[in-house]
């Protein structure tokens, strides 16, 4: 490779923030957006996205009102875009909370001036997935028999079922993702509540800044409370998707009944929102002007991690047709057989070309640090990891155990419609976020500058 | 009243204020409610009342939301209770049903008067139990909503009200004239009464003449046995006896009369431990039939070389076997000499060597469709070996004195139309059938109907006939009325009334006729017994209506003298097009049955259409593949039709199922398939030379059940030859999994008390017929859901006929496994299932509870079988017989079945709404209600009490159910036999519904030569 690109020195730390900014720069700039005035091309995002929110509305008033039925889906494809979609948007949460949770415990110090943004993400992000989760069921009217309700007839719900298993993971990982998030928010709340020159500002970020006084011990209990709550995400990065994992796994269909699946979920999430999250980090550090908080050092350090979980991916994608060979197991052989070489063999090169080949490039330096370059590889990561998602449900699942059985999916334009909507739902709540809420942490970046060093006197550091 | 002072002395006391009697108690007794509530009794001042009113109106508003929501309809109890009707259960009657020559009796389910489910009579020979699909679907063809239900005319400015009028005058003018000009087209038939009515008929008006006319007939079969014996005889078969059958195009499994007995009989002897020694089945066919995929041996030829091959066959058999008259001999050996070797040596040698054999009863079977002249030549190889007469009886045609009968159907409606174009014919009567859509192209029955005075179509519905006649008056669907059949052999059986007809007005065609002779209403039941009535006294008639049957002994079969002469053979070259009869619709006459038509084809697996099954190396060569639309030529006629290119059929054929294709039908037939009639000349061609093809540019969905046909080499249909399996039983259990002990990761439950349900389907034996598809539908309220859900693989039958494909692509081998849910123990399903709404009985059966569904479909996903079925839509709602529901209130806008659909429903049976799984459930209703008779006799359940439909219905004997851990029982014997085998053993579902390995029985010097 070209010698002309700078290597870093690892015995120096890399500046978090550039600008020269100092404590108050940083609240005037992360708080600009709240305090002014929507710009123009929020206001055009937020309309085309609350008009594909309508969409994905009315896809699912039409789901309820006729039936499943305006699906695809067929007698071996019961289960299509609708779990494809649950996966996918679950596993974009998961880099929000491997970003604030395990980074924070690993005193990852970079990632305060993102992790705010990759937890908005991760709590949108379930809540589309959530919507799949309870809208792919063929009577939505009765789903709250999945959760333990007490009842007269004494009915429970299976705890032997995978499914169920993901009911209790995603509403847990919901429920500390977004306490997580609103913790975190507190501080700077108050900063927007004591800054605000109009009075509904002032009483409704009063409202949620729920009385931060900014008290050493608001400090103390909050630092303990970020803590346990950073605690327990950090178990839930791994348990959840190894959980959705178990939705294949548990079964016993070729293709899905596999030991590998949790660990590849896991790597296939992280990876999947690592690319979501340098997505919307390029347009909003543009679009926003806070390049000097999301530096080209963020980006390059998540596009290594996305090169490091793509390859993992890849290894998986060999592993499993390792150990179908392996296995000697007739009906596994086939299974994968069917997905390099069946009638679904387009989806599953575009998967691998998308996972596999293309986040390889990001061995190169320059293209690392390449804005353009590295938009378009995150979200062809993105489409690659919706892929996988597609490959590993439908491709099992058309072709198992009796040939007489067998059937082809296609999907219908309410599927297709419903997914396109779901970004409209999670746009909506992404740009509301943008222009509501502070994007960045503002405590926490303040306390990786300079000037919060006890020994700071003004000096270059 | 105040019950205050009586209850002074009670030692019961409600309150301290009673045993006190305070005043308080007192005014609370008197006043009955709490004090608040009356305050209506008040002065009513005006802002109380209009509060009250305000919350009266808000919590009526209320209860006609969510509430109570009470039927506006009038429901009345029974003042006098009907004889023997017991509300909740069913009662059966015995009756009949007859499609031409093939009379099957039946016992008939009925549920508060309403008809739901055909059952064979066990007592009646042409059931024998069974029954199969077309049996099983009539049930709905008789609640169809698109029964003609009044009379129509197409008389301009005509008025339906007249029609009495109208026939009365008819009557009165033939009374004038004895009947002069008239004319009665009837269908073949096989009553008694009716036949003794068109005689009187034509007594009392000999210048009438009566006509009969089928499209599918065996007048082929009639022609070429009177050919050779002189006599217009039919032939019946004993396949019960029949050691070694060579059939040459005789479906007899599958679309020839008979086929249930001839499916019952033939199964008894594929059974390798059977006593008589297993049957062996020679098979000489253009396209797959079930018997073909029945077949120890299949050769493909195609439908014009019949004539070679049977002469072929017949010049070795007389050379091998001296008794031949002279003359035939020498025909044969020239017919056989002119077309070629048609029959590979050894497959000849091995059918010579069978036929002559002293050990086994051998005969040939020919084809109703198939020519004269093989028909002729069978009779000579049967008589020569033998055969005749043992295995293979003649029996005179139905009402043989009778003149309209001694004339096959195309001489008959060419008569006709000749008398109508000469002017002899200027009312015609026209009783059931469909002749202006299947008299074929070259008819003119169409153009003649139009030169006709007065004309008349007795119908069920109204089709291509009916709209060019001027009356149009309802029939009698065969639940509905009296009448009688008689099977080939002789067998009389009642054919009784199960419902009131739903649409007053509607007669059966003994009635008519009865009406034309007396010009006044006699019912059908008087008519029937006064045919029988020579042998009846009151007590014998209540029998024959308990039993079904009269006689229950054959007649005395006629014995037959080779003359010399045969029926003249056919030429027929180039590019041949051959017509069947359609597995499900029959002659078209089925078409507006939606169970039919969603009934996936034996074969093809092909629902709601027909298709040209063209050959795999004849598509190549004609650059066609399924779905392409052709146009196919012959001589002047053309069609349209789309090609299904299907494994096995003959080079150079194009074979088209007749019957689809109808232009004026009902709405489940409006629109299927293709119109084979349209390139048929008359009735008798099943098959024409000369066609050519041009390939269109569009094409056409067809929508199959089944798109893969190779079983990729994995052990699901099990199956060796007679000699393998002697020599090691236990085969099908040899490629079962093999490694370290297979163990549940859950505690396993041991079913080791009371009834264990279980099932064994034996594939030696099992047709594919598909009989227990449709026994299941109607049994279990299944709907049907259309052909575009059917292409896209929603069809909800709970059974699954796995048909496959083994051995080279154009010429395979066929085998069926009938598939529905296995009933494991350790069912897949009901692990994943995350609100327990499918789970195991205490007697091991997987139940489904819908109620609890919310259609995860989770439970399918893990099954691996894919053998459950999800409620996609409300598919009774879509279908496009429903009816708007009447709106009750502000959110009702559903559909409903129609009213007649919804009396065909098995009232023990949910009817399960859109988003909920549902499957096989063994009939537990069944099992219920034998339970519940049991516990109520204080006995046990004992075996073979509870029949599950399918098992009922299979007129094979495949299908075994019981309770396993009974060492009596049928089943516990069954899944003792060796063949005995699990599917996907290695998964460890430890499944229900165990397989018995299929059997086939080559001849050992054809395997050897393969070998």
């Amino acid at each position: 490779m070209s010698v002309s690109v700078p290597i870093d020195d690892p015995s120096k730390r890399v500046t978090l923030v550039e600008g020269g900014h100092d404590f108050k720069s940083v609240s005037d700039t992360v708080c600009r957006p709240v305090e002014t005035k929507a710009p123009k091309w929020w206001m055009i995002s937020f309309g085309i996205a609350v008009s594909l929110l309508l969409l994905i509305l009315s896809m699912l008033g039409k789901l309820v009102w006729s039936g499943v039925g305006v699906w695809g889906l067929n007698n071996p494809v019961m289960w299509g875009w609708d779990l494809v979609g649950f996966v996918f948007w679950v596993g974009i949460g998961h880099a929000g909370t491997l970003i604030s949770a395990i980074l924070f415990l690993f005193r990852q110090k970079w990632r305060t001036s993102i992790n705010r943004f990759a937890e908005a993400m991760t709590v949108f992000a379930v809540i589309c997935a959530g919507t799949y989760i309870a809208f792919h069921v063929g009577r939505v009217w009765v789903a709250y028999y999945l959760f333990p309700i007490p009842n007269s007839m004494a009915i429970w719900p299976n705890f032997r079922s995978p499914l169920m298993w993901d009911v209790f993971a995603v509403s847990t990982y919901f429920t500390i993702s977004l306490l997580f998030w609103f913790v975190g928010l507190i501080p700077d709340l108050a900063t927007i509540r004591d800054r605000a020159t109009t009075k509904t500002r002032k009483i409704w970020y009063g409202i949620f800044a729920m009385g931060w006084r900014g008290a050493n011990r608001h400090w103390m209990n909050y630092e303990r409370a970020y803590l346990i709550l950073a605690a327990l995400s950090t178990p839930l990065v791994l348990s959840v998707h190894s959980i959705v994992s178990f939705d294949f796994a548990v079964s016993q269909l070729p293709g899905w009944h596999t030991t590998i699946f949790p660990p590849y979920f896991v790597a296939g999430a992280i990876f999947s929102g690592f690319a979501m999250v340098v997505t919307l980090m390029v347009l909003a550090r543009e679009l926003f002007g806070m390049k000097d908080f999301m530096t080209m050092h963020h980006l390059e350090t998540m596009n290594k991690i996305i090169l490091a979980t793509g390859t993992m991916v890849g290894y998986a994608y060999g592993m499993e047709f390792f150990m179908a060979w392996f296995s000697g197991n007739q009906y596994e052989s086939y299974a994968f057989l069917n997905r390099a070489f069946g009638p679904y063999s387009w989806a599953y090169w575009t998967m691998i070309s998308c996972n596999v080949i293309f986040p390889q490039l990001f061995w190169f330096k320059k293209i690392r640090r390449s804005i353009p370059i590295m938009f378009i590889i995150s979200i062809i990561v993105n489409i690659g990891m919706w892929f996988e998602r597609f490959v590993i449900t439908v491709t099992s699942l058309h072709r198992d155990f009796l040939p007489s059985s067998w059937f082809y999916y296609s999907p219908t334009y309410v599927e297709i419609c419903q997914f396109i909507g779901s970004f409209g739902l999670f746009l909506t709540f992404f740009l509301l976020f943008l222009k509501y809420l502070p994007i960045i942490a503002i405590s926490e970046v303040k306390g990786v500058m300079p000037a919060a060093n006890p020994h700071y006197h003004g000096e270059e550091h | 009243m105040s019950p205050i002072e009586s209850d002074a002395e009670n030692k019961y006391w409600r309150s301290q204020g009673q045993l006190e009697n305070s005043p308080e108690f007192k005014e609370f007794v008197d006043r009955e409610f709490p004090k608040d509530a009356s305050v209506l009794d008040d002065d009513v001042s005006r802002r109380t009342f209009i509060k009250i009113m305000g919350a009266s109106f808000a919590f009526a508003g209320l209860t006609g939301c969510a509430g109570i929501r009470r039927p506006k309809q009038t429901i009345r109890p029974y003042a006098r209770m009907p004889e023997n009707l017991i509300p909740g259960r069913p009662n059966f009657y015995a009756t009949t049903m007859a499609i031409g020559s093939d009379v099957v009796g039946l016992l008939v389910e009925s549920h508060e008067g309403r008809p739901t489910k055909i059952e064979g009579n066990p007592s009646h020979p042409g059931s024998l139990g069974s029954t199969n699909a077309i049996h099983q679907a009539s049930v709905l063809e008789l609640y169809d909503p698109d029964r003609l239900k009044s009379v129509t005319t197409h008389i301009p400015s005509g008025d339906p009200d007249t029609y009495g009028d109208w026939l009365s005058t008819q009557v009165q003018s033939m009374k004038d004239t004895q009947g002069t000009g008239v004319a009665v087209l009837v269908e073949n038939h096989a009553s008694p009464t009716l036949n003794r009515l068109l005689d009187d008929f034509s007594k009392k008006y000999p210048n009438a003449s009566i006509y009969q006319f089928s499209p599918i007939n065996d007048d082929a079969a009639i022609e070429g046995i009177q050919a050779i014996t002189g006599k217009r005889l039919r032939v019946s078969v004993d396949y019960a006896k029949l050691d070694r059958v060579v059939s040459f195009g005789c479906d007899f499994l599958g679309t020839e009369p008979n086929n249930v007995r001839a499916s019952k009989e033939f199964a008894s002897r594929r059974d390798p431990d059977v006593e008589a020694g297993m049957n062996r089945l020679y098979m000489v066919e253009s396209h797959f039939t079930i018997t073909g995929g029945k077949a120890d041996h299949r050769i493909r030829i195609q439908p014009g070389q019949f004539d070679t091959a049977i002469a072929q066959l017949a010049s070795a058999i007389f050379k091998a076997t001296p008794g031949a008259p002279a003359p035939l001999v020498a025909k044969a050996r020239a017919i056989a000499k002119k077309g070629g070797d048609i029959l590979p040596e050894a497959f000849l040698n091995a059918i010579i060597d069978d036929l002559t054999s002293k050990n086994h009863n051998g005969g040939v079977v020919v084809g109703s469709q198939v020519s004269p002249f093989a028909h002729s030549m069978a009779v000579a190889i049967n008589q020569v070996i033998g055969a005749n007469n043992l295995t293979i009886r003649y029996y005179p045609v139905h009402f043989s004195e009778s003149k309209y009968t001694t004339v096959g159907s195309t001489e008959s409606i060419q008569a006709l139309v000749n008398a109508i174009h000469g002017g002899d014919i200027t009312t015609l009567f026209i009783l059931g059938g469909n002749p202006v859509f299947n008299s074929g192209s070259e008819s003119g029955f169409t153009d003649a109907l139009s030169k006709l005075k007065h004309s008349l179509h007795l119908t069920q519905s109204a089709n291509e006939t009916s709209h060019h006649v001027q009356w149009v008056a309802p029939k009698t669907h065969y639940l509905e009325a009296w009448g009688d059949s008689q099977t080939i052999d002789g067998v009389t059986s009642i054919v009784q009334p199960l419902i009131t007809p739903l649409y007053t007005g509607s007669v059966s065609e003994i009635e008519f006729i009865s009406r034309l002779i007396n010009d006044a209403d006699v019912s059908g039941y008087d008519e029937v017994r006064t045919t029988l009535s020579a042998a009846s006294n009151e007590k014998g008639w209540r029998r024959w209506l308990h039993e079904g049957i009269v006689t229950n002994s054959p007649a005395d079969a006629i014995s037959i003298a080779l003359g010399s002469s045969t029926a003249s053979e056919r030429s027929i070259h180039g590019l041949q097009v051959e017509f069947t009869p359609d597995f499900k619709v029959y002659d078209g006459r089925f078409t507006n049955v939606g169970w039919l038509q969603e009934l996936p084809h034996p074969v093809t697996k092909l629902t709601w259409d027909n298709a040209a099954l063209i050959g795999v190396d004849t598509a190549k060569k004609l650059h066609v593949k399924t779905g392409d639309l052709i146009k196919i030529s012959v001589g002047k006629h053309v069609l349209d039709i789309a090609v299904m290119v299907q494994p096995g059929t003959a080079d150079d054929t194009i074979v088209i199922p007749m019957g689809y294709g109808r232009t004026i039908d009902g709405r489940i037939g409006q629109g299927t398939g293709f119109n084979a009639y349209a390139l048929r000349p008359t009735s008798s061609t099943s098959v024409i030379g000369g066609a050519t093809i041009q390939k269109l540019s569009k094409t056409y969905t067809l929508a199959t059940t089944q798109e893969h046909s190779s079983m990729e080499g994995r052990p699901l249909i099990k199956e060796a030859t007679l000699t393998e399996y002697d020599e090691n039983p236990e085969f099908a259990k040899e490629s079962e999994h093999e490694g370290p002990p297979m163990k549940s990761s859950w505690p396993e439950r041991t079913y080791d008390t009371g009834n264990q349900w279980g099932m064994s389907i034996d594939l030696s034996k099992c047709t594919g017929c598909n009989a227990c598809l449709v026994a299941c539908q109607s049994e279990n309220n299944i709907p049907i859901v259309g052909k575009s859900q059917v292409a896209n693989g929603r069809e909800m039958h709970w059974i699954r006929l796995d048909r496959y494909f083994e051995g080279p692509e154009n010429d395979p081998n066929m085998v069926q496994q009938p598939m529905t849910c296995l009933q494991c123990e350790n069912a897949p399903c009901e692990q994943v299932c995350p609100v327990n709404a499918t789970v195991h009985s205490h007697e091991g059966l997987n139940d489904m509870v819908y109620n609890r569904c919310i259609g995860t479909k989770y439970c399918s996903n893990n099954c691996p079988v894919k053998v459950r079925r999800f409620n996609f839509f409300d598919f009774h709602q879509r279908n496009p017989q429903a009816i708007a529901k009447k709106r009750e209130h502000f959110f009702d806008y559903f559909k409903e079945p129609d009213k007649t659909v919804q009396m065909q429903f098995n009232p023990d049976v949910t009817i399960r709404m859109r988003g909920v799984m549902e499957k096989c459930t063994y009939c537990v209703q069944r099992i219920s209600q034998a339970r519940i008779r049991s516990k109520n006799e204080g006995r046990e359940i004992v075996d073979g009490e509870i029949k599950s439909a399918c098992m009922q219905v299979c007129p094979s004997d495949a299908i075994v159910f019981g309770n396993t851990l009974d060492p009596n029982s049928k089943v516990a014997k069954a899944k003792k036999n060796p063949r005995d085998y699990h599917i996907l053993h290695e998964l460890y579902l430890k499944a229900r519904t165990t397989y018995l390995a299929g059997v086939r029985n080559p001849h050992p010097k054809l395997v050897e030569e393969k070998a």
